[in-house]
């Protein structure tokens, strides 16, 4: 039986439940040192000093280091490089790091940094991300505190618009969300005597990783060793953050030739690490009376935080995904993403397509609702399929499930249609798409390494570049390795990422590893493959065309006739001194971006999915209780499928916490006000609602067996399908997330509709 | 982190006593409270009573009285409690998680004086004592007097609490218990609502104990409101009317906050919902 597609269990399963692993404060080195960081308690101000000397006096600190120690450049390179590792002059959020403070304990460590004093003159913050963009006196970056300004131009809005028959128009707003992966950000460095640096931690992207520490220090990237600790969740959290971290430590390791470690406690990471962009979004959709869109019209702001790091690529997702998965012809989209005096936003499960499709998919409804249409009707009228050619410009040829994926939602479902009951209950669709892989935003990026090797008993060992999250891909990998070179599963061991094995490949980002790590390893294997082909080949006296790797033997591949284990074939390979081991190579097919027009082929590929919540709200008091969820996604084929729908229940876990309790703010000072788990509202699985997960398969040509990228969007459409079911169910329509209690009670008191006192 | 100097789990209440003498020990019973609290700046001599078996429920002629030790896993299944406090049960099986309600513990929640703290209200509706023994003297206190604002108590540095007793109320009684949070678990009470409704034989409330936790700074009965239901029969506008007081009242205790534009209704809905539930218990038996 095949192993790819087959519902194996994920490889770490068992050691989680034991409790084994070495997670990075698991880890210890002697002689290591703690390290503990200095933030800047205020949103916006200018150092004027800072003393260190009563830290330093504390029995067991043992060093400061400020900008000043550092050997090379004092910048996190990330795409602009303006973010200082080390505030020097300025700083510009809440939680900045200004000093590094060690100590032989953890608690030392974190008590000195709280006497490292700094002096600062403090600036007015700028706080608001609609006053920041274009602000007339303060700066943050450039001439109009703009890190990006990305747009898409097609057709004529104007002209489209005053042909539809129906128009709606509104504003939209979301608010940040934490990743709150469990495993806080970590990270030990570890100095060598032959002049390199062992970086080990909590991390999504060892290559970026490596680049920033060498950045720091000064070092070529041979001497920067790096390699994933085993990581207790990220979701993007760990994309950008972890070079900061790893700078962090390997300063002080580098100067005072010890190990060191650094563990963000809790408050410490949600005050001061990345989050989703908050975002405000002003969208027009017209369409004419037979149900077809027309035109679309999106400004979308997102608020970067004080420095750039990923945003310019978080804006870029978003743009190509303003329309949704719909054709339309005339389409303008300007997207900014400005710098502001709070913590800069990063990377998060849908990277900057979550807060656009809550607008769209919002959007959608409001138009059905006014042509008279069901919102699965108007969506079906204008949905892609292929031959359809996307907001830009890309022609659409193969893998395009979408429609297949809203008739299996109905089908699951059995939607009631007629005459609404006033219960209370809803329902509320979204149909969504996932460009697969980093697009041309990051099409520099789009290569992966692997490296497999065969060993003479008969186990493999294979290393890759991207990273093991809990996503489960170790598992899917092996699973694709064991099919390659037909060994049982339980043979297969992957190394920890490690940028000494493989050459760069990029950051485990964009849903892209099962694609771009496995046609890697297909690569690899490839070779290995025609290495024992050749073997069996001699052996069996059969051309090697006719030979086929099938369940553990090579067997030939049309009649009757001798074969040979594959245990024999590596054993007489060994035998004679044949190379069993191989490294593998992918590159992306192309993409592309016109940066005037925002035409071209955005991404390699894209997956497709619909959502249907069924939802029961309270009038009385506003509470929303999900229900129901059903979700199918086209997933070009679906390497594990219990991993896949694992996939889908956490995503739309993590959905609803974005629709409906997850709520972080500043204040007037630029102060997080709830950076704990008591006040910052995670869902519990108490809070889950029965999960219907269905999973659509038309294959991707150009991917393992098929498959596509699809980790990011089981989220991506959750937040719409909720808001469209609470106006499904009470008539209210919400356009800022969290949809809290209060704020349906609020819509409901100020509709015409007040709710019909009760029987 | 936890800066603990000493900790003692003495086997007696004897010796936990004499220990306390000194002032200077904190007691610690399932530790859901204190020890979160005591990052950073806690007590840093620690008695733990887990060694007392101060977890008992007895049952005495006209009254309950519940160990200060029982944790609210235990006030959900014991048998006692379930059936002549069920109001209590109702209330601990809605205290965090699983995991917190195996180790939180009544006279912890009481003795943390939260205002949101779950159990309260259902004990002011049982006219509950707490039972207060030091090395040299015992006490009474109504738990209503107990509580002397938000997270304050008139608990002595040398004193431990270690019961509670319960009147149960005389039958026919119907309870209900709502709470308010933002989720399903480890959800802090926004608003909670214990309800006991005696009937007598004509199907009119003879006797009503309605208290509300996380309302006012500190949870308490809401005599004004009993008083207006006593002697009434259920009704869907004796509810509503209800409601409306209960609402009047915190607004004129607690003022006027972000929340009370939303809290206000809310409140005097979930009272009437409560009341309803309550009475249809009732109808119910009949
Ligand atoms: C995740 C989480 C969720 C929670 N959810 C809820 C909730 O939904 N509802 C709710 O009401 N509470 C909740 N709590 C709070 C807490 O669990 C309860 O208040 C619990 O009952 C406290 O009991 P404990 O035994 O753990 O108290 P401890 O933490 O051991 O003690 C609390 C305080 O009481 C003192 N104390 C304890 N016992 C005695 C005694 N016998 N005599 C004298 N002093 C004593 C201690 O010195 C301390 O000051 C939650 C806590 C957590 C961590």
């Amino acid at each position: 039986m095949a192993v790819v597609g087959r519902r194996v269990r994920r490889v770490e399963s068992l050691d989680r439940v034991k409790g084994v692993g070495s997670f990075t404060d698991d880890l210890t080195y002697a002689g290591m040192l703690h390290a503990a960081v200095v933030r800047s308690p205020v949103a916006r101000a200018r150092i004027k000093h800072i003393e260190t000397g009563r830290a330093l006096r504390r029995a067991g600190a043992e060093a400061v280091f400020t900008f000043q120690d550092i050997p090379g450049r004092n910048v996190v390179p990330i795409i602009l490089e303006d973010q200082p590792f080390l505030a020097e002059e300025y700083v510009n959020y809440v939680g900045e790091p200004i000093a590094v403070v060690l100590a032989s304990e953890r608690e030392t460590a974190r008590a000195a940094a709280k006497e490292v004093s700094v002096r600062l003159e403090e600036l007015p913050p700028i706080l608001d991300l609609l006053k920041a963009r274009r602000h007339p006196r303060v700066h943050l970056f450039g001439e109009d505190n703009v890190f990006k300004h990305l747009r898409i131009r097609r057709g004529d809005t104007a002209a489209a618009f005053s042909s539809c028959d129906v128009i709606v128009e509104n504003e939209y707003r979301t608010p940040y969300q934490e990743h709150a992966y469990i495993e806080p950000e970590a990270m030990i460095a570890i100095p060598h005597p032959d002049g390199t640096i062992e970086i080990r931690g909590s991390m999504q992207c060892p290559f970026y990783v490596r680049k920033a520490v060498t950045s720091v220090l000064g070092l070529p990237e041979s001497r920067v060793w790096v390699v994933q600790a085993a990581t207790g969740g990220a979701f993007g959290g760990k994309e950008d953050v972890p070079s900061l971290l790893a700078c962090q430590v390997a300063l002080p390791a580098w100067k005072l030739k010890k190990p060191v470690k650094l563990v963000y406690d809790r408050t410490e990471d949600m005050v001061s690490t990345s989050k989703r962009h908050p975002s405000w979004v002003r969208y027009k959709s017209g369409a004419t009376r037979d149900g077809v869109l027309k035109a679309v019209e999106v400004e979308y702001v997102i608020d970067g935080g004080a420095y750039s790091t990923l945003s310019p690529a978080v804006l870029y997702r978003g743009t190509v995904h303003a329309a949704g998965p719909y054709r339309c012809d005339n389409v303008k989209v300007d997207s900014y993403v400005v710098a502001t005096n709070r913590v800069p936003t990063g990377a998060f499960r849908g990277f900057g397509s979550p807060q656009i499709l809550f607008a769209a998919e919002s959007q959608m409804d409001q138009l059905a609702e006014r042509l008279g249409l069901h919102p699965a009707e108007l969506r079906r009228r204008n949905l892609l399929r292929a031959g359809d050619t996307t907001i830009t410009g890309q022609k659409l040829t193969v893998s395009v499930g979408l429609e297949e994926t809203l008739d299996r939602v109905l089908e699951a479902s059995g939607w009631p249609t007629g005459q609404k009951r006033d219960d209370g209950v809803g329902y509320g669709l979204s149909t969504v798409f996932y460009g697969v892989g980093l697009g041309a935003a990051g099409k520099h990026l789009a290569r992966t390494g692997a490296r497999v090797i065969v060993h003479a008993d008969g186990s493999v060992t294979f290393s890759v570049g991207t990273t093991e999250l809990g996503q489960g891909m170790t598992t899917v990998l092996s699973q694709i390795v064991s099919e390659e070179l037909g060994t049982p599963l339980e043979c297969v061991q992957m190394i920890a990422p490690d940028t000494s094995r493989v050459p760069d490949s990029g950051p485990t980002v964009a849903s892209r590893s099962t694609t771009m790590s496995g046609n890697a390893l297909k690569d690899a294997c490839g070779k290995i493959r025609d290495v024992l082909l050749a073997e069996a080949s001699r052996a069996l006296r059969i051309p090697v065309s006719d030979l086929r790797i099938v369940e553990g033997a090579i067997v030939p591949a049309k009649e009757e006739g001798p074969s040979m284990p594959i245990d024999e074939a590596i054993k007489s390979c060994t035998t004679a001194r044949l190379p069993l081991s191989a490294e593998g190579w992918h590159v992306s097919t192309s993409t592309s971006w016109d940066d005037r027009t925002g035409q071209g082929d955005a991404y390699v590929t894209y997956a497709w999915a619909t959502n249907l919540a069924k939802v029961r709200v309270d009038r009385e008091t506003g509470e929303v209780t999900v229900l129901k969820m059903w979700a199918a996604h086209d997933v070009g084929k679906a390497v594990n499928p219990t991993l896949a729908e694992g996939q889908i229940e956490g995503g739309i876990l993590q959905g609803l916490g974005f629709a409906l309790t997850e709520n972080m703010f500043t204040d007037e000072r630029g102060v997080i006000v709830n950076p704990d788990f008591s006040t910052y509202i995670i869902p519990t699985a108490a809070d889950s609602p029965e999960i219907v997960s269905l999973l659509v398969e038309h294959p991707y040509p150009d991917g393992p067996h098929g498959a596509k990228g699809f980790g990011e969007q089981p989220l991506m459409g959750v937040a719409p399908a909720v808001a469209n079911a609470v106006r499904d169910a009470v008539g209210v329509r919400i356009t800022e997330l969290p949809i809290t209690p209060e704020k349906i009670w609020n819509a409901l008191r100020s509709s015409r509709r007040v709710p019909v006192t009760q029987r | 982190m936890i800066d603990v100097t000493t900790y003692i789990r003495p086997g007696s209440l004897e010796e936990a006593l004499d220990v306390l003498a000194s002032g200077e020990f904190t007691p610690l019973a399932g530790g859901t409270d204190l020890i979160p609290h005591a990052r950073g700046r806690g007590p840093r001599k620690m008695l733990d009573l887990s060694g007392l078996s101060l977890d008992r429920v007895t049952r005495t002629a006209s009254s309950i009285e519940v160990g200060a030790c029982a944790t609210h896993s235990e006030l959900c299944r014991d048998a006692v409690v379930t059936k002549a406090l069920p109001l209590l049960s109702k209330a601990a099986a809605l205290v965090g998680t699983k995991q917190v309600r195996n180790r939180g513990t009544l006279g912890g929640n009481v003795v943390n004086a939260s205002p949101c703290a779950d159990t309260v209200p259902a004990l002011l509706n049982h006219d509950a004592v707490a039972v207060l023994v030091s090395k040299d003297a015992r006490r009474k206190v109504p738990v209503e007097a107990f509580i002397t604002g938000p997270y304050a108590t008139c608990i002595g540095p040398n004193e431990l609490l270690t019961s509670i007793v319960c009147e149960p109320l005389e039958k026919p009684t119907f309870v209900s218990f709502l709470k308010l949070g933002r989720r399903q678990a480890v959800n802090i009470s926004r608003m909670s609502l214990a309800v006991c409704l005696m009937m007598d034989g004509k199907g009119s409330i003879k006797g009503a104990r309605v208290s509300a936790g996380a309302v006012f700074p500190v949870a308490r009965r809401m005599r004004e409101v009993e008083r207006l239901l006593a002697g009434e029969s259920p009704s869907k506008r004796l509810f509503a009317e209800a409601g409306a007081l209960a609402a009047q009242l915190m607004v004129k205790e607690s003022g006027v906050r972000w929340s009370t534009p939303y809290k206000r209704p809310v409140l005097a809905a979930l009272l009437e919902r409560a009341l309803a539930e309550a009475a249809s218990g009732n109808f119910g038996e009949q």
